[in-house]
């Protein structure tokens, strides 16, 4: 704590006396006559002190409370000549306060300055710095403004992203999540979409996660990002190295999940504990599924029957049965929702018994593996799906083929956009009927053409030349990716020339082996020529 | 509007500034502007920017008059190159943002307005920048944010998300 001796104060008094006056000449601007009063306290000040200024020194302690106190009283003024001002006033007042309690005659007499002066100075408060305070009042307000709060939705989500993005931790969105409300709000689906599960040494994050989504009241789900890029919120999808976690989710219950793509050797019991505990899936894809024997199975039929009801998207990649049964599978189900499909038939004895196809009619993607000998059944399947938009048959080449009947059938989907015939795994397609010629496919292919923007066709035994090639660029007036399987060395570049010509738009074409000064021309087109497996094309 | 590739704005306090057409066009809005009225020389109302902030934007805009064009809305990956992009600030670009709170948010909300992506961009980097490695609690303090969880909400979210904070 600094002393100061009452010699000391005395003398800041004075000082300060002098720089109050100088001060409030120089901020407030006092009219000349208050100038001259001012002047006039100053002299008497000033000479009343040099008559009484003490021999004795006396130590003396100075509250700097007692400063704050009066700093508030008058509000702080931070320029250097408020300052000034303010700090004048402060030893001005503390001497009086202090001082002249023991007061002599002249102390009297100089209470009696003060007041004075302290009438004068409350006048010119009062006049002069009730403006000024009025605007600094203002500034405090301007500075306690919520201006982030100001900005739309978008960008302050863009600002958390940026924000959550400088570090590999989370940090940064954990504490945006706990700004406000607002802030929670547009946090959350960002901080719970970038976990992604990349091997098992992640398995503690995913248990983790796993576990609060129970305890939070399952609200949030989360997304694997690495494989398919799932845009979606509430999706939740397991690579099939990640192996152990099966039976995370057949005990835990997520009925906000929307989303889930496993990709392991799964039971049929298995998805019936699934789908009992994720109620309101709407897109269910799975792996290998195992149907099992009838013995072996343990769901309750009943509320097996309703858990599919919701599903919009239901695929799997194989199934593993030696036994007949396993189409009571989706005889028992009820695909009413069902928009897109991928479903391995080619072990199924009886296509068309899989579903209730009329209840198929919402249908729009259809990707199916064909058994062979599958003519009838397909037919009978693709009856009811009108408004198809997608169509992949894979079959086994070359034992399955479409019939005359088939390619009918296929004609009346008016709604078609994407139209393959391709084998399983191979690069081979999927193809016709021995009795079927070249002519009649290609009348289908001109009748089912109008609206399709991909085609995948396979043709071993026609040999594509610049005849065909015009004629096929007449079929399709809004096809961008186009993908015939021919034996094409007969097409020349002028052959190539006119394609392009009537198909401008194309942006994309299956390499046939064309010759390079044909490749040159589709280059210079700006066609993207894509000459590797057609299973990345598709 | 247009004297000779130049281009009057009126700000919405009345204020004109007289910029080269060039400039204007960094602006997408103004941009699509110019081409769909063609030459005019009436003045471009802006009533959404003040002519203090219109100003300082045209600054940006003189600056960086002679980049790129901004890349279009599918290649600029905002959200996922975000944190690539942050080291991008050059000095210039982090002189001409540095300002009292509402100015710079003014600025923020006049590039969404004018459609100047990269000044966008330049203001949500700051503003992210000013919120990295702060608490809940600084963040609020900053921007002058009220906390409207309750303590037991406050606790859920905590207890919700802990994982965030060791992940």
């Amino acid at each position: 704590m600094e002393t100061y001796s009452k010699a000391d104060v005395l003398f800041d008094f004075l000082v300060s006396s002098i720089s109050l006056f100088n001060g409030i000449g120089s901020i407030l601007h006092p009219t000349d006559e208050e100038q001259q009063k001012l002047d006039e306290l100053s002299t008497q000040g000033r000479r009343l002190l040099n008559k009484n200024l003490p021999r004795r020194r006396q130590s003396l302690k100075f509250h700097h409370d007692d400063e704050d106190k009066i700093e508030t009283k008058y509000f702080c003024l931070k320029t250097p000549a408020i300052e000034n001002f303010r700090l004048s006033l402060t030893v001005y007042l503390y001497h009086a306060e202090n001082f002249l309690e023991s007061a002599t005659d002249k102390d009297k007499e100089f209470a009696k300055i003060k007041s004075s002066g302290n009438e004068l100075l409350s006048k010119i408060l009062l006049t002069k710095i009730a403006p000024e305070k009025k605007k600094i009042n203002k500034k405090d307000e301007k500075e306690c403004i919520n201006y982030i709060d100001k900005l739309p939705n978008e960008i302050l989500f863009q600002i958390i992203i940026i924000a959550g993005s400088f570090e590999r931790s989370f940090k940064n969105l954990f504490n945006c999540l706990k700004v406000s409300k607002r802030w929670n709000a547009l946090t959350m689906p960002r901080l719970w979409m970038a976990i992604s599960i990349d091997d098992l040494a992640d398995n503690f994050r995913y248990t983790t996660c796993m576990g609060l989504n129970q305890e939070a009241g399952l609200t949030k789900g989360f997304n694997y990002t690495t494989l398919l890029h799932f845009p979606f919120y509430n999706a939740f999808e397991l690579k099939s190295k990640i192996t152990l976690n099966l039976g995370a989710i057949t005990c835990s219950y997520f009925p906000n999940l929307k989303d889930l793509v496993y990709q392991n050797y799964i039971t049929v019991n298995d998805v019936a504990v699934i789908l009992e505990n994720c109620k309101n899936l709407v897109v269910l894809s799975l792996g290998e599924i195992d149907f099992l024997k009838e013995s072996e199975r343990n769901y309750d039929v009943e509320s097996f029957r309703d858990s599919f009801k919701n599903l919009k998207k239901f695929g799997f990649f194989r199934s593993y049965s030696e036994y007949a049964d396993q189409i009571s599978f989706f005889q028992q189900n009820k695909f009413r929702k069902l928009e897109e499909i991928l479903t391995p038939f080619d072990n199924f004895k009886v296509l068309s018994n899989c579903f209730e196809v009329e209840t198929l009619t919402n249908l729009e993607k259809a990707s199916l593996i064909l058994p062979p000998d599958v003519q009838t059944d397909l037919d009978l399947l693709l009856k009811y799906t009108t408004n198809l938009t997608w169509l992949k048959l894979y079959g086994h080449f070359p034992l399955t083929r479409l019939s005359r009947k088939n390619l009918d059938t296929i004609k009346n989907l008016k709604h078609l956009k994407f139209l393959l015939f391709n084998s399983n795994d191979k690069k081979e397609g999927m193809t016709f009927e021995h009795d079927l010629t070249f002519e009649e496919i290609l009348l289908f292919l001109k009748e089912v053409g109008k609206n399709l923007q991909s085609i995948y066709i396979y043709f071993p035994d026609v040999v594509l030349d610049d005849t065909i090639l015009i004629r096929l660029s007449k079929i399709f007036p809004v096809i961008k990716h186009f993908g015939f399987m021919f034996k094409c060395s007969s097409v020349t570049v002028e052959g190539i020339k006119l394609f392009l010509k009537n198909l401008n738009h194309i942006n994309f074409i299956l390499d046939n082996k064309f010759d390079e000064e044909v490749k040159d021309e589709l280059k210079r087109h700006s066609c993207q020529i894509y000459d590797g497996e057609t299973k990345e094309y598709l | 509007m247009v004297v000779s590739s130049k281009v009057i704005l009126s700000s919405s306090d009345a204020q004109s500034f007289t910029v080269e057409k060039k400039v204007a066009e960094r602006s997408i809005l103004l941009k699509n502007m110019l081409e769909d009225i063609g030459d005019s020389e009436e003045p471009i109302p802006l009533p959404n920017v003040s002519g203090k902030v219109l100003k300082k934007v045209i600054e940006y805009c003189e600056h960086h008059k002679d980049d790129d064009p901004a890349p279009a809305e599918e290649e600029r990956e905002v959200f996922d190159n975000a944190r690539s992009r942050n080291d991008e600030i050059s000095e210039w670009d982090g002189t001409f943002i540095t300002c009292e709170n509402e100015e710079l948010f003014e600025i923020i909300l006049a590039a969404n307005y004018l459609d100047i992506k990269p000044l966008l961009d330049l203001g949500c980097k700051t503003v992210a920048n000013m919120i990295r490695g702060k608490n809940a609690e600084q963040i609020r303090e900053l921007f002058n944010i009220e906390n409207d969880f309750t303590p037991e909400e406050e606790e859920q979210i905590r207890r919700e998300n802990e994982w965030a904070v060791d992940a």
